[in-house]
C-alpha cells in the first residue's frame, strides 16, 4: 500500500512541460528521431525511478517483520508490479503535460491519482462496502494490484490475483500510453 | 531537378484564421532567400511548416528533395533549423548538448568529436563551451543553437529572425556567419526577418509576406525597381529653380520634374545612368547646382507600396 502510494504519479512530465517551454522539445522533434522514443526515453527513466522508490519501501517492510510468503521470488515480481504500475500511469501526465504544455496544469494532474489510491480495499475489505463505495472500488484497477501485491506478501502464489492485477495493470498501460502517445502526434499537428 | 524548397499553395489554418493562405515559392540549391514581413505575417508558421515541426491544412512542400508531410525524417537529416527564441537545454552544457544533437543525428563518436572542433570554430563561444546552458547570455545561447543547427551539416538552413532583439555587433556577427555559410559551404538558406536591411543585405531573393499571403518576390535591386523611379534631387542656387527644371525636363532620361523651393526633384527610370545626362544637361545651360543627390528606393518602399496598395484592391 505504501509501496503504491510512493510510486503513483512518479514521472518526469515536469520536465517534459520545461522541454515544451524552452523549446528543447522543438530541437529534439527535429531529429530524425522517432517521436514515440522521446516518451519512451521518458518512461524508461520513470520505470527506473519507481523501481528505486519501490525498494527501500520494501526493505524498510522487511525490516519491521513482514514476512513475506512468496520468498525472494515474490519480492522480485513485487517490485516488477509496483514499477509497471507506476510506469503505465505515467501516460496521464504525459498527455496532459503535452496537450497543455502548462506547468500548473501538469502539477494538478496528480490530483488525479487520489481517486484511485484511495478507492480501493486498502482500507476495507471488500466485504465490508456497500453502495457506491463498493461499485467504485470493482472497477478502480488499483484494487486488483493491491490484491495482487497483497496475494505475494501474505498468501502465496495466486495466480488469479497476480493475472488480475496484470490485466489491471495493462488495461490502465493501454489507455494511458494511447492517450500520451495521441497527445504527442496532437502536439505536431497543432503548433 | 527541383530546388532546394519547393512550395505549392501551401496553407495552415488555425480554427478561422489563415497564418499561410496559399504561398507558392521556390528556393534554388545554394540561394540565400529573405522572407520578409511584419509580426502576424506567417513568417514563423511557415517555417514550422517548412521544417515539418508543423503539419498544414493545405498545399504541399518539398525539402531538400523530399516531402515534408510524407517523407518528413528524411527532411529532417537534411536540414538545420534555428528558431527565433534558441531551443535548448538549460541543463546540460554545450558540449553536452552538441554531443547529443550528433547522437540523436546518427554521427559516429569520430565525427562528433571533428564537428565539434570545427563548430567551435565557427561559432565563437570559447571555454564556455563546458558551462551549463542556463549560465550563458542570450548572445552565447543563439550562437549555441545555431551550432546546434548545424552539426550534422544541413543541406538548407532555417533561420527565423536570426537578429531579432540583438545589438548591432552581435548581428554583424550573424550576418558574416550566413554569408559565411553560404559562400564557403554553398548551404542553401532560408531565412524570416521583419527587418528591411536584413532582407536587403544578405538575400539573393526576397519575398514579401502579409497576412499569409506572398505579395511580391523577386531580387531586392527589382523589387526596388517595380515600384518605380529612382529620385535625383538638384540642390539649385536661388531663383535658378525654374531654368534647371526646364533644363532636364526634356531629357529622355527624366520622367517627370518637380520644384519645390530651391529643390527640383526628377523622377527618373535608372538613377545611376540619369545622373549624367542631368548633369551635363545643367552644365551646358550653365546653371551650377549646390547639391545633386541620387535617392534609390529601398525595400521599405516595396513593402509600404505592396501591402498598402493591397488592401486598397481588397476594399474596391
Amino acid at each position: 500500500m505504501a509501496v503504491v502510494f510512493a510510486v503513483t504519479g512518479v514521472s518526469r512530465a515536469n520536465a517534459l512541460v520545461t522541454d515544451i517551454q524552452n523549446g528543447y522539445l522543438d530541437r529534439l522533434l527535429l531529429t530524425p528521431v522517432r517521436r514515440g522514443t522521446l516518451l519512451l526515453g521518458l518512461m524508461t527513466a520513470d520505470f527506473v525511478l519507481i523501481v528505486a522508490l519501490a525498494v527501500p519501501v520494501l526493505l524498510l517492510g522487511l525490516a519491521l517483520g513482514i514476512h513475506v510468503a512468496t520468498g525472494f521470488g515474490g519480492i522480485v515480481v513485487f517490485v516488477l508490479l509496483a514499477g509497471l504500475w507506476g510506469l503505465a500511469f505515467t501516460g496521464f501526465p504525459y498527455a496532459i503535460a503535452l496537450r497543455t504544455g502548462n506547468p500548473t496544469a501538469v502539477n494538478n494532474a496528480f490530483l488525479l491519482f487520489f481517486p484511485f489510491a484511495f478507492l480501493t480495499t486498502a482500507y476495507l475489505p471488500q466485504e465490508a462496502m456497500t453502495g457506491w463505495l463498493a461499485t467504485a472500488v470493482k472497477f478502480n484497477p488499483t484494487t486488483y494490484l493491491l490484491e495482487g501485491m497483497r496475494a505475494l506478501m501474505q498468501t502465496g502464489w495466486e495466480w488469479a490475483s497476480l493475472g488480475k492485477a496484470l490485466l489491471a495493470i495493462a488495461g490502465m498501460g493501454i489507455i494511458s500510453f494511447t492517450l500520451a502517445f495521441r497527445s504527442l502526434r496532437g502536439r505536431v499537428k497543432r503548433n | 531537378m527541383s530546388g532546394a524548397i519547393d512550395v505549392h499553395a501551401l496553407a495552415r489554418a488555425f480554427g478561422d484564421k489563415r497564418a499561410v493562405d496559399g504561398v507558392d515559392l521556390s528556393v534554388a540549391a545554394g540561394e540565400i532567400y529573405g522572407f520578409l514581413g511584419p509580426n502576424g505575417a506567417g513568417k514563423s508558421t511557415m517555417v514550422r511548416m517548412l521544417t515539418t515541426l508543423l503539419a498544414p491544412t493545405g498545399g504541399s512542400a518539398r525539402v531538400a528533395g523530399f516531402d515534408v508531410t510524407t517523407d518528413a525524417e528524411k527532411v529532417r537529416l537534411r536540414i538545420g533549423v534555428a528558431l527565433q527564441d534558441a531551443a535548448l537545454d538549460g541543463k546540460q552544457t554545450g558540449r553536452e548538448l552538441l554531443d547529443l544533437q550528433g547522437r540523436l543525428y546518427g554521427l559516429p563518436k569520430a565525427e562528433r568529436l571533428r564537428r565539434l572542433t570545427e563548430l567551435l570554430q565557427l561559432v565563437d563561444i570559447g571555454d564556455a563551451i563546458d558551462d551549463r546552458i542556463n549560465t550563458y547570455s542570450g548572445g552565447m545561447k543563439r550562437r549555441l543553437d545555431l551550432a546546434a543547427a548545424l552539426v550534422h551539416q544541413p543541406q538548407v538552413l532555417f533561420l527565423d529572425e536570426p537578429t531579432t532583439g540583438l545589438d548591432p555587433t552581435s548581428r554583424a556577427a550573424v550576418w558574416a556567419e550566413v554569408r559565411y555559410l553560404n559562400q564557403e559551404l554553398g548551404m542553401t538558406i532560408f531565412l524570416t526577418t521583419q527587418y528591411l536591411e536584413e532582407a536587403d543585405a544578405l538575400a539573393n531573393r526576397v519575398g514579401i509576406i502579409a497576412h499569409g499571403r506572398l505579395v511580391a518576390e523577386g531580387t531586392p535591386s527589382d523589387l526596388k525597381r517595380s515600384i518605380g523611379s529612382d529620385v535625383i534631387v538638384a540642390r539649385v542656387a536661388r531663383g535658378t529653380a525654374a531654368q534647371v527644371a526646364q533644363a532636364v525636363a526634356g531629357l529622355a532620361d527624366v520622367a517627370r520634374v518637380e520644384t519645390a523651393g530651391d529643390e527640383v526633384t526628377m523622377s527618373v527610370a535608372h538613377g545611376a545612368s540619369a545622373i549624367s545626362p542631368v548633369a551635363v544637361a545643367l552644365a551646358d545651360a550653365g546653371l551650377a547646382v549646390e547639391g545633386l543627390t541620387l535617392r534609390t528606393p529601398t525595400l521599405d518602399d516595396v513593402f509600404l507600396h505592396m501591402t498598402g496598395g493591397r488592401m486598397q484592391e481588397d476594399a474596391a
